[in-house]
């Protein structure tokens, strides 16, 4: 595929049309800016995004969001729509890491109130907050306590200490999917989760403390309760092992399934089976447990975050409060034009008119507050962009970059940085990813979300 | 050469080589462990494993899903004993090294232009984990 065989349908929008490839059964929409597009020949994702256009029940297009890059199945950054009748459910489409998501936590502080403290506050995020692979938390969840944890996410925190009731509001779906059954999830799923409860894991996972740098929409940062220069923490993270066991188990599933229902495609990851099967809504309660998971993980997460506030500046770390939590891997059920779809979002994000949209940036960049725009719901689904994105692949970010160097180079900026392991830093260097810029440039362009502020790192923390 | 990392923007794609279908699959965990833990020895653990796939290159994928599903349970990295292969069935011995931490976090072994094939006198498979 080369760029003449996209048409420009805007500034921000451009097209594969439906007689690309005989199987597609919708066009394939991409939301990028020229320079954006110029790095869309560099792996396989429009490729993969075509295959996304063949599956049964796909609704207008198969959309990518500015921040596309290669995966497996569905490229990451993919959003597809799937009407509730006709259409699949695909575990591919949602990815492994289910509810994968960011959540952003205001504090009452400026930044040159505590700037002397960073690298303290820093030290304690880093030994309150597990992180690396195979690293254990606090909890050993088994039984009934891990059936709670799937069964009711947010809710099971508050009951048991780890939450307020103004941490629950200001999660998407409150922190909990009520279409959850614990049952439909494996031994081995929950064996891999037991003991990640609180957890961040590796890879690009993070915990970030941050500064307001520039605020776009005064209006809304404040209704946001934002200001400029005050310290943030922001937390991205999923389901741990046990989502990623979750969609093995059903991707093994469903492609012993699919030839019962006449299914067949063009890459075997991107297995799935009518929603409406018996397979198709065991995975989805299975994914909604799982989605439960995560958010509890993030809001344990949240728990352990206010004791490195205390042991830091003492107090009350209640005062600490969630701007929001929002999930970039999951299915969701939502209502276009008078059809009910099950929207999948794989390294997306819902932006509804009005809710905050969090965009991380690579490390050591910058990182943004969006709220979603009324135009999302015509013309994505209701969804954004959930990250920079990737350009350079890990292996060759290791060669070209010194963990070692990097830290140097990102503590001589006045980032404090904590990390379990130098290589897993130089797999996450800023060079690997896209320019966050011009990446959130095309979201608020597009009409998808509009820029509130704008983040910068202080300090960084991760396995 | 057992096995090669390939390029892939945010996963990990591999290609692995055998003589034999059993030497291939050996060395897909000998990756995989590699990936997980390098230089990880010792055998303290010791493991059976049973797996039933519609194709050879399923197989492979649901072999390699089923040591990193114990391998994350356990907190060790696993080689292979020993393999007996029936059609598209297979069972193993596996033995493992416990290990604190592993370097790298790989979710799963994913079906993505999973392909199991034989040129000439060797096997090859490609493979892309997600990590």
């Amino acid at each position: 595929m080369n760029k003449s065989d996209l048409k420009k349908v805007s500034d921000y929008i451009w097209e594969i049309p439906k007689e690309y490839r005989g199987d597609m059964r919708v066009p394939a929409r991409v939301f990028a800016n020229e320079q954006l597009v110029a790095d869309l020949f560099k792996d396989k994702s429009l490729e993969q995004l075509v295959n996304v256009a063949t599956l049964p029940g796909i609704q207008k297009w198969a959309l990518s969001m500015p921040d596309i890059h290669e995966g497996y199945g569905f490229p990451i950054g993919g959003v597809a729509a799937f009407d509730i009748k006709a259409g699949i459910i695909s575990p591919g489409g949602i990815g492994y890491d289910i509810n994968c998501g960011v959540r952003l936590i205001k504090t009452p502080v400026a930044y040159d109130e505590i700037k002397s403290k960073i690298g303290e506050l820093a030290t304690n995020l880093y030994y309150e907050v597990p992180s690396g692979v195979g690293k254990g938390g606090r909890l050993d969840l088994v039984n009934k306590e891990m059936d709670a944890v799937l069964a009711k996410g947010v809710d099971k925190m508050l009951k048991a200490g780890y939450a307020t009731e103004d941490d629950k509001k200001h999660c998407e779906s409150d922190g909990r999917l009520t279409d959850a059954d614990p049952d439909l999830v494996s031994k081995t799923a929950k064996s891999r989760g037991r003991d990640q409860l609180g957890t961040i894991g590796a890879g690009n996972h993070f915990v970030e403390v941050q500064r307001v740098d520039t605020i776009f929409d005064k209006k809304a940062a404040e209704s946001l309760g934002l200001y400029e220069d005050q310290i943030t923490i922001m937390v991205h993270c999923g389901s741990r092992g046990l989502g990623h066991q979750n969609a093995t188990d059903y991707i093994k599933t469903m492609m012993s399934a699919m030839p019962k229902y006449g299914i067949s495609l063009p890459d075997p990851e991107l297995a799935c089976v009518p929603f409406s099967s018996p397979e198709g809504q065991n995975y989805w309660k299975a994914m909604n447990a799982c989605a439960n998971y995560a958010w509890a993980n993030r809001q344990f997460i949240t728990w352990e975050i206010r004791e490195a506030w205390k042991k830091t500046f003492g107090g009350n770390a209640e005062e600490l409060k969630l701007v929001y939590d929002v999930a970039h891997n999951l299915a969701k059920l939502e209502e276009y034009d008078g059809k009910k779809v099950v929207v999948h979002r794989k390294g997306a994000t819902r932006s509804f008119p009005g809710q905050p949209v969090l965009i991380p940036g690579s490390m050591g960049t910058a990182s943004y507050v969006l709220v979603g725009a009324p135009d999302s719901m015509e013309l994505s689904f209701g969804s954004s962009c959930h990250g920079a994105g990737r350009v350079m692949s890990r292996t060759k970010a290791k060669k070209v970059v010194r963990g070692s160097v990097l830290k140097e180079e990102l503590e001589a900026q006045g980032i404090a940085i904590r990390s379990g392991s130098m290589a897993g830093l130089a797999e996450e260097a800023p060079i690997a990813y896209k320019d966050v810029e011009a990446v959130v440039d095309v979201v608020h362009g597009a009409g998808l979300a509009q820029k509130v502020v704008r983040l910068k790192p202080v300090a960084v923390i991760k396995g | 050469m057992k096995y090669k990392i390939l390029s892939h923007t945010a996963d990990l794609r591999l290609e692995v080589y055998g003589k034999t279908i059993e030497e291939l699959f050996k060395n897909a965990a000998e990756a995989l462990a590699d990936i997980q833990k390098k230089g990880a020895v010792g055998r303290e653990l010791k493991e059976r494993i049973a797996v039933e796939a519609a194709s050879q290159s399923a197989l492979l994928v649901d072999f390699l899903n089923d040591i990193l599903a114990k391998s994350q349970i356990n907190k060790a990295v696993y080689r292979v004993d020993s393999l007996d292969f029936a059609g598209n069935k297979l069972t193993a011995k596996i033995s493992g090294a416990k290990v604190e931490k592993f370097d790298e976090d790989v979710k799963a072994v994913t079906y993505h232009e999973a392909d199991v094939k034989k040129d000439g006198d060797l096997f090859t498979a490609k493979l892309v984990l997600d990590i």
